[in-house]
């Protein structure tokens, strides 16, 4: 009896984090621009696949649910969520988490010199790992 | 009788009304003004738009409009229009824009980032031998160790400046750039791959290399006693976490030399920066002041 539920539940937290990863991946973009700075509508829906959405999804439940209930203790700006959220939206699932993970192991105390500081924090933008071919 | 006046009066005005304004967008003359109007106002989208119009309407080569219409995209940060309305007036071979417009086309492709155009259009002058050589830099610093070898500068094209002062300058910059000892991304990932953090300390980062091997054994002794214990969820949990540092570490020695590499290029074209004949002089300021 246990296990149909137990399949339900997880069917039903598949299909949830398709769902919520399209819309991420939309809106993403409008969540961390000012109004002023966004030029184009979002466009067409586009569907990233299960594990790019997936990520996005736990990416976002962890800033939203975890992480907002500590102080920022991230030495980065973007911080090291937001790192990966750009990188796996970039890249893709693969690439992205492993950016992620170097990020990770990159945000530690012996980083200062090495980054531009920007008056609060050191500085580390997506695009400088991901770079797209012309 | 009146009435017929008023009507006849308001046929009139409803002619002339239309003539008016038919004229204003057809008379070469007066969409010239308005386009000069608004480039002097800074409107360089619409000021675009109406000296396109004008060319479109007097149907001439006119290398002044032209060289304006290519300033308008300049200067709303559309380098690829710009570089197409410069090149329409080196379609012009008795062109006195001929040389202006040349360095204008190199100029927005360094904008654009565009290094392998730059190189394919050559030089003809120490103005255009400055963005040829800035292009030589930037496109070394992006290749492999490999490809470096075998596309070494040619130090005989120094002779064909003229500046002396530029030349020295150029040379000094050049022998620092032969000093520099790229790293392998290859080699960085192949020493993550024996230990977490190698890579990293083989780019000059101890930290990071201290950092790297310490949490990830870290996660992988966590992940083996989950096992040992058998906490499967944990194990598998900690395991994903090991797996994500180990290939994270691999591929970001890998990104982290070629950006190493390009670090130190870096550094050499702020130097070169300073010898911009644009930066120094640029070519628009004498439009913009009429």
């Amino acid at each position: 009896m246990k296990k149909p539920i137990f399949l339900f539940i997880l069917a039903l937290l598949l299909l949830t984090n398709i769902a919520l990863g399209q819309g991420i991946a939309k809106w993403s973009d409008y969540w961390e621009k000012p109004a002023s700075l966004i030029s184009e509508p979002p466009g067409p829906i586009t569907y990233p696949g299960f594990f790019k959405s997936s990520a996005l999804v736990w990416i976002r439940i962890y800033q939203k649910g975890i992480a907002s209930q500590d102080l920022p203790a991230c030495v980065f700006h973007p911080s090291c969520s937001r790192f990966a959220f750009g990188a796996i939206q970039q890249a893709g699932p693969v690439k992205g988490v492993l950016l992620a993970g170097d990020r990770l192991l990159r945000c530690n105390p012996f980083a200062l010199p090495y980054y531009q500081f920007d008056g609060e924090k050191l500085s580390d933008q997506v695009a400088r790992y991901v770079r797209n071919k012309k | 009788m009146s009435e017929i006046k008023n009507k006849i009066g308001l046929i009139l005005i409803l002619l002339i009304i239309p003539l008016q304004a038919d004229d204003l967008s057809t008379n070469p003359a007066k969409v010239l003004q308005f386009a000069n109007y608004l480039f002097e106002q800074e409107d360089y989208l619409r000021a675009a738009i109406e000296y396109e119009r004008y060319l479109f309407l007097t149907d001439q080569q006119n290398d002044t409009i032209l060289f304006k219409t290519g300033l308008c995209h300049q200067f709303r940060q559309r380098y690829d229009y710009a570089v197409e309305s410069f090149d329409h007036i080196l379609d012009n071979q008795n062109s006195a824009l001929t040389q202006t417009a040349r360095l204008a086309v190199l100029y927005n492709y360094a904008q654009q980032q565009n290094w392998l155009a730059i190189r394919a259009r050559g030089f003809q002058n120490d103005d255009e031998f400055f963005y040829y050589y800035l292009a030589s830099l930037k496109t070394n610093s992006v290749q492999s160790v490999k490809d470096l070898t075998f596309n070494r500068w040619d130090m005989g094209l120094f002779e064909k400046v003229q500046d002396d002062s530029l030349r020295a300058a150029l040379i000094a910059i050049e022998n620092q750039k032969q000093q520099i000892k790229p790293k392998s991304p290859i080699v960085a990932s192949f020493l993550s791959t024996i230990f977490p953090g190698l890579g990293k300390a083989y780019i000059d980062r101890p930290g990071d290399a201290i950092f790297a091997g310490f949490m990830t054994s870290l996660a992988a002794i966590v992940a083996w006693q989950a096992f040992e214990s058998k906490l499967l969820v944990t194990g598998v949990i900690t395991s994903g976490i090991t797996l994500s540092f180990y290939l994270g570490t691999i591929y970001g020695s890998y990104i982290g030399t070629q950006l190493y590499n390009e670090s130190l290029h870096k550094k050499l074209a702020e130097q070169l920066e300073k010898l911009n004949p644009v930066q120094k002089n640029p070519y628009w300021l004498k439009w913009q002041k009429k």
